[in-house]
């Protein structure tokens, strides 16, 4: 088994290594995470891309197949309760039981968790607008959303795990509470861990990313280094190219005749040494938006398009 | 055509289980035909299998899907944006209902009963049951949001038509002898045709009006409408809101298992009570005899509803079609073990429950309503033969038993129910419908050929290899449970201190079977030794231990 290396010691969440296949279907491979205490985690990706799966693993609902595994340094699944009772989790199914009235909802919940804070529950649930004797299943997809949010949130857990959160917020809700929340949690020096494909979401809250494509992390950091380490380029080539052109260190590349726009990651030299002996030169360049690396490494090879 | 074919995709294994439950049962009968005919059993017995299909054209026309939010099952809502009329949506399935209700019918009635045994089977069986076919989608489609209405019109309905059937069936001979003979073959069919071709009509509108309602809006509006408000409100009432926190968190999950599983065996039980005993002020004083044969079907209420209900206890929601655990229920930070011990616990309450309430309102009518004659006359009877102190002891431990066996009945099922595999569940529901075919078509032959004497002394006369059997099975039993539950310890499912509790809880009970046998039925030896093995073997712990490892491996998959 691949175990968390000494440098994810201390972190919340160590995950090395880990490959998951359904039938034949991989829809993990080596994937492999580290994330700090009291840091907010994106976890970017494409519907289907695993974000799900991986946030299963971490709450020990998918026994690990290959790689390893760590939450608070515990095994998921072998210590189960010691790591779900320190966890907030925020379902992308919303599967709340229907038939609960919502202060039932809360009663039920309280009781799992030593540590559930009845003022602060009660705080959110008026911020949430949520009413006590509604049933969960009259609740609207948003109000669902934010009953969840508040069961994941009462009990002040040390971590915080949300699936698609703003799935059935509205934009006012999405900005102003659940941003503001995040960012409440992280402040007080506890982790969140949260995946969405809304990228300009994660860009303003998290504080670290990974990217998730087909199973694989593509690409991992802190939001500055991951667009230090990307510049997009416009380069142009003294003759018309029939061919894509074949250069280093390319993540994606569009283009016709003689102007191409690429995508660079990584160092420059060995991009600008196959450029020159094309002939070709940059005209023109800038940092990429995250929207923009998304693309790119999500389209990867497939990006390469005339 | 499309709606058609979708609907015989859908449903296309249950049409070929009726059809494979015809075509087995035609040859056996028709093998045994000399056998059958005029023997009541056997025609009892061979007409199982034309009923068991015959429910499972019912199961397959229950043409409904769960809403967009998952809170009711409905007419499909998906249907509702095809460029079809709603007349031709309602029309299709209902028609095709009605048409494949009596087709099969008359199929397995004219193969089985008319070629097989050579007995002419009557068709208005045909008409009645097409009638109930277009009756249960109407009501399915019209009161779907409101399940507990649905469920008592659905019951009601169904013992309409089943009790007209028994009545159409006990005038039928009279009626046919004192008409002339084209008449006579005709006229309850014709009768019957006229007479319910207007409640099909009714029906059919309902069903358009209720489906047309809720494909522009009325679905929405009719599931926060009044009725439903009222339906809360009276819910409110029966099962009173929570409002107290719980002081543990087991304490809580129990909470959630009985709202969820525990109530519905004590509901569903005073359900059946109610229906059984309502009629009792109005009719006077009850006859002695009816008294004793009315007291045995109370008495067998909560273990029959129990064998049903305990197909449902073990899912993690009773009212799911769903069988896997919800992820919220699977991250609740408690062991697999901690879910199954509730599950556990809150059978054991229903079971006490439902008995209590058995005892409550079997004394109250018993007290009231009837002629205690003959059970005075069996109390008395039996006293004098066993003495009233054995007698005492007996009853105690009937009862007991009877809880027990209730128990035992809902919590049976856990291991099928947790397990999230949807293939186990409908392979077991199979096997059990075939058991308990097999053991019927087993004993129809075995007393068909044989005086019961003649089966009572050739089993007496196998007993000794039979002990011997049920020996190896017990000490099977025994082995595989001491694995499996140390098992579940290995792998911390389960604490050991949970274990060992269990283990005497399984002891105590299993201990005091086996003195109350020992004590009174100390002869013949062979009835005791077998009674015995049964009493070793009555204690759940081989499907417990399944479905902790079971219910472990499903929450991490």
């Amino acid at each position: 088994m691949n175990l968390p290396t000494s440098s994810s010691a201390g972190a919340v969440i160590s995950v090395a290594g880990l490959s998951r296949r359904f039938g034949t279907k991989p829809v993990l491979e080596d994937v492999s995470i580290h994330v700090p205490r009291g840091c907010v985690f994106g976890l970017l990706g494409e519907n289907g891309a695993g974000k799900s799966t991986l946030i299963k693993h971490l709450l020990g609902l998918l026994r690990v197949e290959a790689g390893a595994v760590r939450v608070f340094g515990l095994d998921p699944v072998a210590q189960g309760v010691e790591v779900l009772s320190r966890i907030g989790y925020l379902s992308e199914a919303r599967d709340l039981p229907s038939w609960m009235r919502v202060d039932e909802l809360l009663r039920y919940s309280a009781a799992f968790y030593p540590g559930w804070d009845h003022v602060y529950a009660d705080e959110l649930r008026r911020q949430f607008e949520l009413e006590t004797k509604v049933r969960v299943r009259h609740l609207s997809q948003g109000q669902l959303a934010k009953a969840g949010l508040l069961v994941a949130l009462a009990h002040r857990p040390e971590l915080l795990i949300l699936d698609e959160p703003s799935s059935g917020l509205d934009p006012v809700v999405r900005r102003d509470i659940l941003e503001a929340i995040i960012r409440t949690v992280a402040d007080e020096g506890r982790t969140v861990f949260f995946s969405s494909h809304l990228l300009d979401e994660v860009e303003r809250v998290s504080d670290q990313i990974a990217m998730i494509h087909r199973g694989r992390v593509v690409l991992g950091g802190t939001l500055s280094d991951i667009k230090e380490r990307h510049v997009c380029l416009v380069v142009r080539f003294p003759a018309p190219r029939l061919e894509i052109p074949s250069l280093e260190n390319v993540v994606h590349l569009q283009g016709a005749d003689r102007e191409w726009s690429i995508m660079c990651q990584g160092a420059r030299g060995p991009l600008e040494a196959s450029l020159a002996k094309l002939g070709g030169e940059v005209v023109e360049e800038r940092v990429p938006t995250l929207d923009e690396i998304f693309v790119a490494q999500a389209t990867g090879a497939g990006g390469m398009a005339r | 055509m499309a709606i058609l074919c979708e609907f015989w995709w859908a449903k296309r294994r249950l049409a070929l289980a009726a059809a494979v439950l015809i075509g087995l049962s035609f040859p056996v009968t028709w093998m045994h035909a000399r056998d059958i005919q005029g023997n009541a059993v056997l025609e009892f017995v061979s007409a199982l299998p034309i009923a068991g299909s015959v429910f499972l054209v019912f199961v397959a026309f229950n043409y409904t899907e769960r809403d967009r939010r998952g809170r009711f099952s409905g007419f499909p809502v998906r249907t509702f944006t095809l460029p079809v009329s709603t007349t031709l949506l309602v029309t299709t399935p209902m028609v095709a209902g009605m048409v494949a209700i009596a087709t099969v019918y008359l199929m397995a009635s004219t193969m089985i009963f008319g070629y097989a045994i050579g007995v002419q089977s009557p068709l208005w069986p045909a008409i009645l049951l097409a009638s109930g076919m277009a009756g249960y989608q109407a009501i399915l489609w019209s009161l779907a949001p409101h399940r507990m209405i649905k469920l008592v019109v659905l019951g009601v309905g169904g013992a309409f038509h089943v009790s007209l059937g028994v009545a159409l069936a006990t005038i039928e001979g009279t009626w046919r002898s004192l008409l002339p003979a084209p008449l006579g073959s005709w006229s309850i069919d014709l009768l019957l045709l006229a007479a319910l071709t207007p409640w099909c009509l009714g029906f059919y509108l309902g069903a358009l009006a209720a489906v047309h309602s809720q494909r522009h809006g009325g679905m929405e509006a009719n599931s926060r409408g009044t009725l439903r408000r009222l339906l809360e409100d009276l819910s409110d009432r029966l099962r009173p809101r929570r409002r107290e926190p719980f002081r543990s968190a087991a304490a809580a999950q129990f909470w959630y298992e009985w709202r969820r599983c525990g109530c519905v065996l004590p509901w569903a039980t005073f359900g059946v009570l109610v229906l059984i005993m309502a009629p009792a002020p109005f009719v006077g004083e009850i006859r002695a005899e009816t008294t004793v044969v009315t007291l045995q079907w109370i008495l067998l209420t909560p273990i029959a509803l129990a064998f049903a209900v305990g197909k449902g206890f073990g899912k993690a929601d009773f009212w799911s079609k769903d069988l896997t655990v919800s992820p919220f229920l699977a991250t609740r930070p408690c062991g697999s073990g901690d879910l199954i011990r509730t599950k556990v616990l809150a059978a054991l309450a229903s079971a006490m429950l439902t008995w209590a309430l058995v005892f409550v309102a079997a004394a109250m009518w018993l007290g009231h309503w009837c002629d205690l004659s003959s059970m005075v006359k069996w109390v008395t009877m039996l006293g004098s033969k066993f003495s009233y102190e054995r007698l005492w002891v007996a009853a105690g431990m009937i009862t007991v038993l009877g809880v027990l066996f209730t128990w035992k009945l809902l919590v049976n099922g856990i291991y099928l129910g947790v397990a999230g595999e949807r293939w186990r569940w409908h392979a077991h529901l199979s096997f059990v419908g075939a058991l308990l075919l097999g053991f019927a078509l087993l004993f129809g032959m075995l007393f068909a050929h044989h005086h019961p004497e003649e089966v009572r002394l050739f089993l007496i006369g196998r007993a000794p290899k039979l002990i011997w059997l049920c020996g190896a099975l017990v000490l099977l039993k025994i082995w595989l449970a001491y694995r499996l539950w140390t098992g579940a310890v290995e792998r911390e499912i389960l604490s050991a201190g949970r274990a060992a509790r269990y283990f005497a809880w399984w002891v105590g009970v299993t201990g005091c079977l086996v003195y109350g046998i020992w004590q009174i039925l100390p002869y013949p030896v062979w009835i005791r030794n077998l009674l015995t093995l049964m009493a070793l073997a009555f204690m759940p712990a081989v499907r417990l231990g399944v479905a902790l490892h079971r219910l472990h491996s499903h929450r991490h998959a």
